[in-house]
Order: C-alpha cells, then sequence, then structure tokens
C-alpha cells in the first residue's frame, strides 16, 4: 500500500515541484508589488523637492525639509489632532454602547428582542449614500454640523460591533451567570465583573475594527464638517491633494504620516486586526 | 429564581433561568437602549426620511420643499448625466471579479508555504496593508505612482514599455482607478478565502490525491466548489464596496476627471445635494442606487441557494 502511494507521489513530485516554485514567485512578486508604493512614499517623502520624479529607487540627497514644511505651513497637526480626538471619544462610545446591547441581547429577555436585533442587523446593510443627505439635513436641525459632536455621535454604535461582542457574551458559559445571580448580583456587576473582563480578545478587535474603518472615513465627514477648522485627516489630506499646483513633498508626507498609526498599530495587533474585519465582514 | 413565567417557553433562543420578571424592561432599556437610541436617530430616521424627501423639490439649506410624487425618480431616469455617471459606476464593477480571483490565487499560493510559518505570516501581513490604509491615503500615494515619470511608468520604462498619461488620458483614467482598486482590495479576499480554506476537511485532498487527482484537478474540482459561499459572499461585499465608488474620483482624479471619464455616480449625487442644493433630486438618485445594491444582493443569493444541495 505505502509503495504504491509512493510511486504516486513520485510521479507527481516533478510537476508539483514547478507549479511550486511559480507559485512562490508570484507570491513574492506580489508582495513587492504591495509594499512598493509604501515605500516609495516613503523614500520620495524624504528627497528634496526636483529628485521626487527623478525615477532613482534610492535617494540622491535626503531631507526632513518636506516634514518641516508640512507643519509650519498646513493644518496638519490640527487634522491629525482633529482625528485622534474623534476617533478617541469614537472607540469609547462604541466600547461601550456595543458591550451593554450586546450584553442585553444575550443575557436579558424582553418583548422584541430578537425583532429589534433584525433592525440593527439590517443597517449593516445601508449604504452610505443613502444617509447622506438626511443625515445632514437631520444634523443641521439639531445644529450638529460643523461640531465635533457631528463627527462622533452617529459613528458612537456599530452593528458588527454588537454582533462580534453577542458571539463572544452567547461562548461564555451561561452557568457563570446563573452562579453570579445566586449569589445575589445585579446584572450590572455580572455584566462588568464577569463578561467583560472575559470578553478581552473580542473587545480588542472592536477597538481595531472602530479604529481601521473611522480612521479612514470621508463620505459622512466631508458632509458633517463643512468648516475647514474641524478637518480630520481624510478630509485634510482630500483638500491638500486636489488643490491647483500639488506640492508633491509635504503631501506625500502627509500620506506617509496618516498612514503611520494605522501601519504601527497592524504590526502590534495583526492577529486582531486579520479577526475583526473578515469577522466583520462575515458576519455581517 | 424560581418564578417561570409561560411566556419563556416560547421563542427562546438564549437559555436564561436567572430572570427576575417585572425589572426586566426596565433593566434591557439601560443595556440596549443607547445603542437603539443611536440607531434610532442616525440610522431608522434618516433613511425614512430620505424617502420622504425624495419625493419633493426640496433645497438642503432652505426651507423650500414642495410636493413632487415620483418627479424626481423619472427625472432621473431621463436625465443624461446620471446614466453615464451610473455607467462609470458600472465600469467600475470591473475590478470585482478581479481582486476576487487575485485573492483566491494568492490565498492559495499561501498554503504552499505551509512549512514555513513565519514567510507565511510576513506575506500574508503584506498583502493586507493597503486593505487597512484608508481610500484618501491610497488615492493620494496613487496619485504620485500614476504621475508621468511616477513610479508605474518609471517600472513600465525599465520593461521597455511607453510613458503613459495615466491620469490625463481619457481611456486609462478608468483603467488605472481600478488597477489601484485591485491593489487595495485584493488582500481582503485573500484573507476571507484563507480562512475558508482552512475550514475545508483535509482528508478530502488526501482521498483525492492517493485517486490519482493532480493539483489543478483538487482545486478545480473540490475546492472552488467548497468556496462557492465564500466566493458568493465577496462578490457581495465587493460590489456594495465598489458601488461607494467616490473617494476614489474625488482625489485621484480631482473629481472624476479628465472631461468625466471618472466621474462616478455617487460624485453626482453629492454635488447635487451639496453644490446645486437639490436635496430631492440626490435623495431619489440615492435611493435607486438602493434599489440597485438591494437586487445584486437579491441574484448573488439566488445563485447562492440553487448551487445549493
Amino acid at each position: 500500500m505505502s509503495a504504491v502511494t509512493d510511486t504516486y507521489q513520485g510521479s507527481r513530485r516533478v510537476s508539483r515541484g514547478h507549479i511550486a516554485r511559480i507559485v512562490r514567485v508570484f507570491l513574492v512578486l506580489s508582495a513587492v508589488v504591495m509594499v512598493g508604493p509604501f515605500l516609495w512614499t516613503a523614500i520620495s517623502s524624504l528627497k528634496p523637492t526636483d529628485k521626487i520624479f527623478d525615477g532613482s529607487y534610492v535617494p540622491k540627497g535626503f531631507t526632513l525639509d518636506h516634514y518641516r514644511r508640512l507643519f509650519e505651513q498646513t493644518n496638519f497637526l490640527r487634522w491629525f489632532a482633529n482625528s485622534v480626538g474623534v476617533i478617541t471619544a469614537i472607540i469609547i462610545l462604541n466600547l461601550v454602547m456595543a458591550s451593554l446591547a450586546a450584553y442585553g441581547f444575550v443575557r436579558l429577555r424582553f418583548r422584541g428582542r430578537d425583532f429589534i436585533f433584525k433592525m440593527l442587523l439590517v443597517s449593516i446593510m445601508l449604504p452610505q449614500q443613502v444617509l447622506m443627505i438626511p443625515l445632514f439635513i437631520w444634523l443641521q436641525r439639531l445644529g450638529l454640523i460643523n461640531s465635533y459632536f457631528g463627527l462622533i455621535l452617529p459613528f458612537s454604535a456599530s452593528a458588527v460591533g454588537i454582533f462580534l461582542l453577542k458571539e463572544s457574551f452567547e461562548s461564555i458559559p451561561v452557568e457563570l451567570h446563573e452562579a453570579a445571580r445566586v449569589d445575589g448580583a445585579s446584572e450590572l456587576s455580572i455584566f462588568l465583573k464577569v463578561y467583560i473582563p472575559l470578553a478581552r480578545p473580542a473587545l480588542a478587535t472592536l477597538v481595531v475594527l472602530t479604529f481601521v474603518i473611522n480612521w479612514g472615513a470621508f463620505l459622512l465627514p466631508l458632509v458633517i464638517a463643512q468648516d475647514r477648522s474641524l478637518a480630520t485627516l481624510p478630509l485634510g489630506l482630500a483638500s491638500f491633494s486636489t488643490q491647483a499646483g500639488i506640492e508633491w513633498g509635504p503631501l506625500l508626507a502627509s500620506a506617509f504620516l496618516a498612514d503611520l498609526p494605522v501601519i504601527i498599530a497592524f504590526l502590534f495587533l495583526q492577529r486582531y486586526f486579520l479577526a475583526g474585519l473578515t469577522q466583520g465582514a462575515l458576519k455581517g | 429564581m424560581t418564578l417561570v413565567s409561560p411566556r419563556r417557553r416560547i421563542g427562546r433562543t438564549t437559555p436564561h433561568p436567572g430572570h427576575r420578571r417585572g425589572r426586566g424592561g426596565i433593566q434591557a432599556a439601560g443595556f440596549i437602549g443607547p445603542a437603539v437610541i443611536i440607531f434610532g436617530l442616525f440610522y431608522a430616521y434618516p433613511i425614512i426620511n430620505t424617502l420622504f424627501i425624495s419625493l419633493h423639490d426640496w433645497d438642503i439649506f432652505g426651507g423650500n420643499h414642495e410636493w413632487v410624487g415620483v418627479g424626481n425618480y423619472t427625472r432621473a431616469l431621463s436625465d443624461p448625466a446620471f446614466w453615464s455617471s451610473l455607467g462609470k459606476t458600472f465600469y467600475y464593477f470591473i475590478s470585482v471579479p478581479i481582486r476576487i480571483g487575485l485573492g483566491l490565487l494568492l490565498a492559495y499560493g499561501l498554503t504552499t508555504f505551509d512549512r514555513w510559518p513565519i514567510a507565511q505570516r510576513f506575506l500574508r501581513a503584506v498583502y493586507f496593508l493597503p486593505v487597512i490604509t484608508s481610500w484618501i491615503v491610497v488615492s493620494v500615494i496613487w496619485k504620485g505612482i500614476l504621475q508621468p515619470s511616477g513610479l508605474l511608468n518609471q517600472v513600465i520604462g525599465s520593461l521597455g514599455g511607453p510613458r503613459l498619461l495615466w491620469l490625463a488620458d481619457r481611456s486609462l483614467a478608468m483603467p488605472a482607478i481600478i488597477l489601484m482598486t485591485i491593489w487595495k482590495a485584493v488582500g481582503f479576499s485573500m484573507v476571507v478565502y484563507s480562512a475558508a480554506l482552512l475550514a475545508i476537511d483535509p482528508e478530502l485532498e488526501e482521498a483525492a490525491a492517493i485517486d490519482g487527482a493532480s493539483n489543478w484537478q483538487i482545486f478545480r474540482r473540490i475546492k472552488i466548489p467548497l468556496l462557492r459561499r465564500t466566493t458568493t459572499f465577496l462578490f457581495v461585499i465587493s460590489t456594495i464596496d465598489a458601488m461607494q465608488f467616490f473617494a476614489q474620483a474625488y482625489v485621484l482624479t480631482n473629481g472624476g476627471g479628465p472631461a468625466r471619464a471618472t466621474y462616478p455616480v455617487m460624485l453626482y449625487v453629492y454635488e447635487q445635494a451639496f453644490r446645486r442644493f437639490d436635496a430631492g433630486y440626490a435623495s431619489a438618485m440615492a435611493y435607486l442606487l438602493f434599489l440597485i445594491i438591494l437586487s445584486i444582493t437579491f441574484v448573488f443569493n439566488r445563485i447562492n441557494k440553487r448551487n445549493e444541495i
């Protein structure tokens, strides 16, 4: 028996080896294509202005001039601070609202629970373009256009986040909940002392997911923050990159700096990124 | 604890013995209330309101509105600018099968790296980097790359190719945006396929290999059919994503240029609402797009159901 399989594998090994080699070349080439643009941006942002498009892969001159001009002559630091502030608030609110709601859906019973949950799920399907105009009119009426609250509140809860935590809470044995109840603990203290600590990986995934989605948010913030002083990074970069007479040095420097927090977070929290974006999408 | 209400037996999805009746409603409101309020205020209400607005002649900044019935919808259907911008968005859909196909190829290729887990993890991370980078940053980077003396022409030139004016040539601007999209999105399909490939029972493959099936046969006859649900899912998600085609044209081609060659329907909706202040008309078009997304999802789900055994 083993002799038979051996010969089978032996005859296939030749072609398998060939194909495997081609596949590997393809994979490595793809990796170069994926990294190339990032490297090009980083390197170009360090080249003197007249050398940016000189076609060299290795910079002949090196300068931090573009970064200095970015900080001194544009509102980059303002955009960055706006983005950091807005995203911090969005993440905290998402954590609170999603974990509370998920607990409610998993461990409490009330009329209409399944219906409300289904309605929340439907909202994942809704494209932003349907939301854009009425959201603007509505926020205008509420006085939230051109305010930080307007940039934060509409994004402070997400159905994907609730779903993510619901899954996690469901995997926690009901017996823990029962035992705590017998000891006389209230729902709130069970939630805080039992469920939250046990759901830490899911909470981390939610943080990462919320961060990636909102750090790059463009269409709705574009409508909500008409006032330049409220511009977040994507808004600032968009206006910077579409003005007449682009200054490539500072522009590429700004793109690189805007992406840096994402890259750094990704390096350290890779598994949460992969879990968050695939799970978030799969469940949605 | 001992109080068991008769209702608890019906429609119970999660076993929950420790529930005290009476306080349930108030408690539940405390837990799910905040999220429900946010959804009601910023999702449910606006969605319904869009329908209402779309039936009016509605000035986005003023209080002017006048009932026009389906007037805005018939106007869209006979508006050449609406159709041509919709055409650009559909053109953009070309990116969908390519990003899914290449994603499958990368995911499958990565399985051959099983013996070098570090290399495998490294490559996966590299492919995923553009996925987490925002559309605006990607567009700014590619705006540089696609300049006449940018990275892409540099590479093409070193291979002996011509110098192309990617963003100034009417016939090259859309392919350039599609190329950028594939670059950004392929890693997402790759990760989803990787997860799905891991879920396939390895014994199936071993059995087929013992029966003398080639790698290609195993891939074509076993893996592809087993990945069908994943593929449908990716088609739905990627098509919805492609429908939102907006930021790319806003930044990369300065608002849909050259000569509206890359002008997507979302940009048309945006400009009608915020440049011409015609919220009624823009809302009607937004709803038409929503209907298109719904029907695409419906069709893909039907295909999925039919293929299930």
